[in-house]
C-alpha cells in the first residue's frame, strides 16, 4: 500500500506548528546555555570542582570535562604536514535473521590507507568474516542482536586497522573511524561475550598508543549534549542543587551551543575529555578527548563535527594541531558536503547490499548437505514481503 | 586461433552483438588501447573476432561528480578514483571480421563474443595477417553512422600502413585508398571528406 497522503496532508500543518514551537524552545535553551557557558568560562575553578564532584557522586554520566584549554577556546586552522599516513576503516554487517532460510551473520570491513604526499594511489582491503554458528547464538539459544553484531563489527574495524599500520608508514599515522571512539556507548551486551570484546578493544588501543598511532573517531552532525550536561552540572553546583537533578530544559546539542563561537571555517573548539560512567562501561578503557571542528569552507554556513581521539594525544605537543589540520583538509576534498574522503571510501568498500547478502546465503547453502538444506526454508512472511 | 601469449589483454567483454561490442577495462589498462587500434576477442570455440576501437568512454558516478567540483584534490585521491574504484572505462569496438581454423574472414562472425571474454590488442603480426587478405572489411567502417568515420580510417590505415611498409609492402596503402575510392564512388561529398582526412598521412 502506498502512503496515505490525504492523511499526511491533514497532519503536516500541525506538525509544522509543533516543529516551530520546538525550534523556538531550542533558541531559548541556547540563550540560557550561552550565558552559562560564559559564566563557566569566567569561573573555571567552580566548573572543575563541579565536574569532579559529579564524577565521584554519579554512576551514570556522559559529559564534557574541560582540559587545560579555556572552554571558550577557538583555534584557527594550523598548517597541514606535507606527508603523513591516513587510514580509514568502516564496517557493515549482515544481522542473522530467523526469517532467512539460513541463519548466518557476516561482518564486512573496508579499509583504505593513503600515504599523503607520495602521489601513490591508496591501498584498499576488504575483510569479510562469516561468523561461526556458535557466535550468532546467545546462551539461551536466541540469535544475537543487532547491537552485538555492531560491536563485533567495531572490533573487526579496529583489528584491521592494527593490521594495516606498518612500521615504515610515514609518520604521523592517523586512523579514522565513523562514530565515537568508545565502542561500548550503544552496546547493551552484558556478560562474558561483552567483556571479551572489551578486553580485545583495550589491548588494540594500548598497542596503537605504544606505536604512536593517532586513532580518531569522526562524528558528523553530532547530536550529543555533552557540553550542555557539563553546564547543567555547573549550574546545579552554583545553585547548591543536587548534581543529579533533572535538567531537561538545558538539553541542547553541542553543535548548536558552539555554532556562534566556531564561526570561522577550520576553527576548532577547546579540547574536552569525554567522561562516561555507566554500568556497561569497562573498567579498563582508553580515556577519550574531543574537540568540535567547523569543517565548512563557507563563513556563513558553519558545519560542526566532533572529532574524538585518545586523551594521550593532547599531551603530545603538536599532535592535536596535526589532527585538526588533517581532518579539515580531508573533509575539504568533498567541500560542498564536507566529510573525510577516505572515510567515505571505506564505507563504499564495506557496505553489503541486500543482493550480496542473498548471494552469500546461496553460497553457504550450496555447501550444506542436501538433506540438511531441505529443512532450511525462508519464512512465509519474508517470502511474501519479497513479492511486493 | 591467435597466439594470445604475445597479445596484450586490455579488457573484458561487457556486451556485444554481431556487428559491435563493448569491453570494460580499468584505467591502468588504458595505456595501450587507442582509437582505431585493431583488437581481438577470443571465443571459447577457438574463433577470434576482430574489430577496430571506435570509441573509448570514461564513466562517472556521484562521487566523481562531487570531486570534480572540489577545490583541491590530493594526487593520491585522483589516483584512487582512477585505479581503485570500480568505474570501468568502456571500449567500443566495431566488428570487422573474424578468424577461424587458421583463416581470416572479412565478414561478420557467426556469433558475437560473450560477456567476460577477454579483449586483446593485436600485435603487428596480427595486424599484418588481418589486413593482408584484401580490403573487404573497409565496408564495415563505411557503414558507420553518426561516428567519425574519416578519423577512424586515418587511425586504422596509419597503423596498417606502418605494419605493411615494415613487411616490404609499400603498395598496400595506395591499394587501400583505391578501394575506398571505389566504395565511395557514388558518394562524392563523403569521398572528398575521406580523402581530405587521409591527406594527413601523405
Amino acid at each position: 500500500m502506498p502512503v496515505n497522503y490525504a492523511q499526511l496532508e491533514h497532519s503536516r500543518g500541525q506538525f509544522a506548528a509543533q516543529y516551530a514551537a520546538w525550534q523556538a524552545e531550542q533558541v531559548v535553551r541556547y540563550g540560557i546555555l550561552k550565558e552559562l557557558l560564559h559564566d563557566a568560562a569566567a569561573d573555571p575553578e567552580q566548573l572543575r570542582l563541579a565536574i569532579e564532584e559529579a564524577e565521584q557522586q554519579l554512576t551514570n554520566l556522559y559529559l564534557a570535562k574541560p582540559t587545560n584549554e579555556p572552554i571558550l577556546t577557538r583555534k584557527p586552522l594550523p598548517c597541514t604536514p606535507l606527508s603523513y599516513t591516513l587510514i580509514a576503516a568502516d564496517g557493515s554487517q549482515i544481522v542473522p535473521s530467523r526469517h532467512r532460510a539460513l541463519q548466518f551473520g557476516v561482518v564486512n570491513v573496508g579499509l583504505i590507507k593513503a600515504h599523503i604526499g607520495s602521489g601513490e594511489p591508496p591501498q584498499t582491503w576488504v575483510e569479510t568474516e562469516l561468523l561461526p554458528p556458535q557466535q550468532i547464538q546467545t546462551g539461551e539459544g536466541n540469535l544475537i542482536s543487532e547491537d552485538e553484531i555492531a560491536l563485533l563489527r567495531d572490533l573487526a574495524e579496529r583489528k584491521l586497522i592494527r593490521q594495516a599500520v606498518a612500521p615504515d608508514d610515514q609518520k604521523p599515522v592517523i586512523t579514522l573511524t565513523d562514530g565515537p571512539l568508545d565502542v561500548f556507548y550503544r552496546s547493551t551486551i552484558q556478560g562474558d561475550r561483552g567483556q571479551e570484546v572489551q578486553r580485545e578493544v583495550f589491548e588494540i588501543d594500548q598497542d596503537l598508543q605504544r606505536r604512536g598511532v593517532v586513532t580518531a573517531g569522526y562524528i558528523d552532525k553530532p547530536g550529543s549534549a555533552m557540553l550542555s550536561r557539563m553546564l547543567a552540572i555547573f549550574q546545579c553546583k552554583r545553585q547548591g542543587l543536587p548534581l543529579d537533578k533533572k535538567t531537561d530544559e538545558l538539553n541542547l546539542s553541542d553543535r548548536f551551543v558552539l555554532r556562534e563561537i566556531l564561526n570561522q571555517p577550520g576553527e576548532r573548539s577547546a579540547i574536552f575529555e569525554a567522561i562516561t560512567r555507566s554500568a556497561r562501561k569497562p573498567a579498563s578503557s582508553l580515556p577519550v578527548a574531543f574537540f568540535y571542528l567547523n569543517v565548512s569552507c563557507d563563513e556563513n554556513e558553519p558545519c560542526l563535527v566532533r572529532v574524538e581521539f585518545p586523551l594521550w594525544v593532547s599531551e603530545v605537543p603538536g599532535l592535536v594541531d596535526t589532527l585538526h589540520a588533517v581532518i579539515y583538509k580531508e573533509a575539504q576534498v568533498l567541500d560542498s558536503h564536507p566529510y573525510p574522503y577516505l572515510l567515505h571510501r571505506s564505507h563504499e568498500l564495506a557496505v553489503v547490499k541486500r543482493i550480496e547478502a542473498d548471494e552469500i546465503e546461496l553460497m553457504i547453502q550450496s555447501q550444506l548437505d542436501p538433506q540438511l538444506r531441505s529443512h532450511q526454508q525462508r519464512s512465509n512472511k519474508d517470502y511474501l514481503k519479497g513479492l511486493s | 586461433m591467435s597466439d594470445s601469449s604475445r597479445s596484450i589483454p586490455i579488457g573484458k567483454l561487457l556486451r556485444a552483438d554481431n556487428s559491435q561490442f563493448v569491453a570494460g577495462c580499468r584505467v591502468r589498462e588504458l595505456e595501450t588501447p587507442a582509437f582505431g587500434s585493431l583488437v581481438r576477442a577470443s571465443l571459447e570455440d577457438q574463433t577470434d573476432v576482430y574489430g577496430l576501437i571506435t570509441n573509448i568512454s570514461i564513466n562517472d558516478d556521484g562521487l566523481v561528480r562531487q570531486l570534480v567540483s572540489g577545490v583541491s584534490i590530493p594526487g593520491e585521491y585522483t589516483a584512487d578514483n582512477r585505479y581503485n574504484r570500480n568505474l570501468p572505462v568502456e571500449i567500443h569496438v566495431l566488428t570487422i571480421g573474424y578468424g577461424s581454423n587458421g583463416q581470416v574472414h572479412h565478414h561478420l562472425p557467426p556469433r558475437p563474443p560473450l560477456s567476460l571474454d577477454q579483449l586483446f590488442l593485436c600485435d603487428s603480426s596480427e595486424v599484418a595477417r588481418f589486413t593482408s587478405h584484401g580490403y573487404a572489411y573497409l565496408r564495415h567502417i563505411l557503414r558507420l553512422v553518426d561516428q567519425p568515420v574519416e578519423e577512424l580510417l586515418v587511425a586504422h590505415l596509419s597503423q596498417a600502413r606502418r605494419v605493411q611498409d615494415s613487411l616490404g609492402n609499400p603498395n598496400w596503402y595506395e591499394a587501400a585508398c583505391q578501394r575506398l575510392i571505389v566504395l565511395l564512388r557514388d558518394d562524392y561529398p563523403r569521398l572528398t571528406q575521406v580523402l581530405d582526412a587521409l591527406s594527413e598521412l601523405e
